[in-house]
């Protein structure tokens, strides 16, 4: 038992850098581990204010008592089922103590159950940000008897153990099975991507399913349970069905244990193979392709983000989005103006267009975790006869390709289609606002990630979604839109994109002067 | 080759890691440096190659100042760290062509090296694989490919046998002669003392980041062996 309580703490020691806090006299360092937490600390905030919402509005409008509580576990279940498909190989398999651990006296069901462990107690925060608040707003509108708080309380722990089982299990399966491929990083990244956009065409449509849960609770509550059963046991369960409690905790705990079990039984030979990696048969040396400084610099950099899923997954999205926008604004182009030119919002096309565009195009920049990525490889660049100039380029090229011909596209198709809709101004605007908007971020992150690197890192999950640098540059973009999309909304002027792009191209040149003046220092310093 | 003048280096708020360190390695000098563990190799060699910055003191790499002109200077010099971690996202070809394209060798120079020195380091039915699945050994056998390739003038080499095995080893001093020769310097970092005796025509002795003795070997280790010397200079 000591051997499994020293290896979950050394698991989140790992994952929430408490010793870094504790322990670090790099004050810099300390700091980033800080605001590492304390972001942690402002997303657990919103989700619980966005769940204590969602259930004080289902119950004021007259929701079955159950409604509210099904809903927003299923959310938290959807949200646990993603994370752990996202990240739960790299957990449950990544981390780096294996050769150290397999040479101790400690069993491998210890080793297997601590993983298993440490990944069920980070998602077990997530949902429980999502389900207490939700308990708490029902508690103190329904006032349930003694029963209900143990019970939910117990069922709110339990809720994560199935999706993370499933994500878990779906992204182990899908690495060990593409293990041996040279484009296994590609194809395990593409198979994600495509789960991350149902995740996102989910949540666009999250409130007209809470409008459904309104109008029609039982329909609504019946198409979640056909989907996912369990979230209508824990629904009714904790609302008053002892059997659906039963059935739910019973279930929950007997998944987990199969789970663990199997893992355990299959854990060496799945390390094997997942560490086995690519090998070439009877390779030759053929011809070299010759590049220039930059180019080459550019390309690593390329390669380095292809070959990182959780990176890859967590940026690519913005450019999907405002490609699928583009499409998708063409193609319905006759449907959406008429509608538009019957309602008394026709004077919002463009705001709507370049909201919708400015959003994409800052949600995720590569470079907010591009000095991060380069870990301890970063000896290379340091030694390398190439001026740090080149090296930051580089990394804010990437970025500006990876969102740039999307962006680009998609506002020349709203610019074309929507012409009759829009003024010249307007079309400026539109132009503008969500091209300065992507260069603001682009050298914006890169800026972050200067001021907060984390070169230490075991598994590229920590610096991609858990890094100081990435959540302080999501919390600017935030900002960012809605600042420029309360200005469009309040201030009803063409002339406003035009005046906010002049503000962030004016930002983006003096970042990234500071960043080209300082740039041997910066590359010297980290 | 390298000249280095009272060299300060401290992490932080913590001691000196280097402490007025002054040396010189000419042209054609294998160089071993050597000093107890944490007693400032590996923090000097970083400090040369631009890896980490210094406090004080000033390094020239043929006569290059390396805080007035650092890229002129790493264009004539090539470190190897002991652990190299090197693009895993690369296969052993791919690293080797970045490098390349760094230095700007051209196509057919940059095949022939690539081939002998894989050859040498019998590593050239790998190239095609990725770094993230080589071991230890070849990792330092590619991050010394990467580096002759370019043929430095200088080349700093921090612990280089540790994980090569015996032939490899064999070869490498094979290089590091025919290097020297040839005019280049190579300062290297070592804990083996007997390698260092046979190999080195000059050793530098460090101790809590201070120079305890310096010189052609025959002159530092007069009657001694270079053990007893070592455990003399360092237990003192």
């Amino acid at each position: 038992m000591s051997a499994l309580r020293i290896l979950i703490k050394l698991y989140l020691n790992s994952i929430f850098r408490f010793p870094v806090i504790r322990h670090s006299k790099d004050a810099r360092e300390r700091r980033q581990a800080i605001t590492g937490v304390a972001a942690i600390g402002l997303i657990v905030v919103t989700y619980g204010g966005m769940s204590a919402l969602t259930t004080f509005r289902l119950l004021v409008a007259g929701a079955d008592p159950a409604t509210p509580i099904l809903l927003v576990a299923a959310l938290a279940s959807l949200f646990a089922l993603a994370m752990a498909f996202a990240q739960g190989s790299a957990t449950l398999s990544g981390f780096a103590d294996f050769d150290t651990l397999m040479g101790m006296p400690v069993r491998t069901s210890t080793i297997v159950l601590a993983r298993f462990s440490a990944l069920y107690l980070v998602e077990a925060i997530y949902s429980a940000a999502y389900l207490l608040p939700c308990g708490a707003v029902y508690a103190v509108l329904m006032k349930p008897g003694w029963l209900f708080y143990p019970t939910y309380l117990l069922m709110t722990l339990l809720l994560p153990v199935a999706p993370i089982v499933i994500g878990s299990g779906a992204d182990l399966l899908l690495s060990a099975a593409f293990a041996r491929s040279k484009y296994r990083k590609g194809i395990t990244s593409a198979i994600k991507m495509i789960f991350l956009m149902g995740f996102v065409a989910f949540s666009y449509l999250l409130p007209q399913i809470t409008n459904r849960f309104v109008s029609a609770p039982d329909d609504a509550a019946m198409r979640t349970a056909r989907i996912y059963p369990p979230v209508l046991w824990f629904a009714e369960g904790v609302t008053g069905e002892l059997s659906d409690a039963l059935l739910f905790i019973l279930g929950s705990v007997a998944v987990c244990i199969l789970f663990v079990w199997v893992l355990n039984r299959t854990f060496l030979p799945l390390h094997d193979r997942l560490t086995a990696g690519y090998h070439v048969k009877n390779y030759r040396l053929g011809a070299l392709k010759r590049s220039g400084a930059g180019r080459a610099l550019f390309l690593i950099e390329r390669k380095r983000f292809f070959n990182s899923t959780a990176w890859v997954v967590n940026t690519v999205i913005g450019s999907i989005l405002i490609a699928v926008l583009g499409i998708a604004g063409a193609a319905f182009s006759g449907r959406l103006m008429k509608l538009i030119a019957e309602t008394p919002f026709r004077g919002h096309a463009a705001v709507a267009i370049t909201g919708s565009l400015l959003f994409c195009a800052t949600l995720s920049p590569t470079t907010s975790c591009a000095i991060s990525m380069e870990g301890k490889e970063l000896w290379i660049a340091k030694t390398l006869p190439v001026s740090a100039r080149k090296w930051l380029n580089a990394k804010i090229l990437m970025n500006l390709l990876l969102v740039g011909p999307p962006l680009v596209f998609s506002i020349t198709l709203f610019a074309i289609f929507y012409r009759e809709l829009l003024s010249p101004l307007s079309i400026a605007g539109i132009c503008a606002l969500p091209v300065s908007a992507l260069l603001f971020c682009t050298v914006a992150g890169l800026f972050v990630n200067v001021r907060m690197p984390r070169l230490s890192w075991k598994s590229d999950t920590e610096v991609v979604k858990q890094s100081g640098a990435v959540l302080v540059m999501m919390l600017i973009c935030f900002a960012l839109i809605l600042l420029t999309g309360l200005s469009m909304l309040l201030i009803r002027s063409d002339w406003v994109p035009i005046a906010a792009s002049g503000v962030l191209i004016g930002l983006t040149a003096g970042v990234y002067r500071y960043l080209m003046d300082r740039a041997e220092q910066i590359r010297r310093n980290l | 080759m390298l000249t280095i003048q009272n060299l300060v280096k401290s992490y932080g708020n913590g001691p000196r890691a280097v402490d007025g360190l002054s040396l010189t390695v000419e042209a054609g000098d294998i160089y071993g440096f050597i000093g107890h563990n944490g007693a400032g190799k590996t923090t000097t060699l970083k400090c040369i190659s631009g890896i980490l910055p210094f406090d004080e003191g000033e390094i020239f790499v043929d006569g290059i100042d390396i805080r007035k002109d650092p890229m002129a200077a790493k264009r004539i010099m090539r470190y190897i760290p002991d652990n190299p971690d090197l693009y895993t996202f690369l296969t052993g070809t791919g690293y080797l062509n970045f490098l390349c394209d760094i230095y700007g060798i051209d196509e057919t120079t940059r095949r022939e090296r690539i081939a002998k020195y894989a050859q040498l380091f019998e590593i050239e039915s790998k190239l095609g694989d990725l770094v993230g699945s080589y071991s230890h050994g070849m990792c330092q056998k590619l991050a010394l490919i990467g580096a002759l390739i370019q043929q430095p003038k200088l080349l700093m080499l921090d612990e280089p046998f540790v994980g090569l095995d015996p032939k490899a080893a064999h070869t490498l001093k094979g290089i590091m002669h025919e290097l020297c020769e040839n005019g280049a310097a190579i300062f290297f970092s070592t804990h083996v003392l007997e390698v260092a005796e046979k190999l080195c025509n000059k050793i530098a002795i460090i101790k809590n980041g201070r120079l305890v003795a310096s010189g052609p070997m025959d002159e530092v280790r007069g009657d001694h062996s270079l053990e007893d010397l070592f455990l003399e200079l360092t237990d003192a």
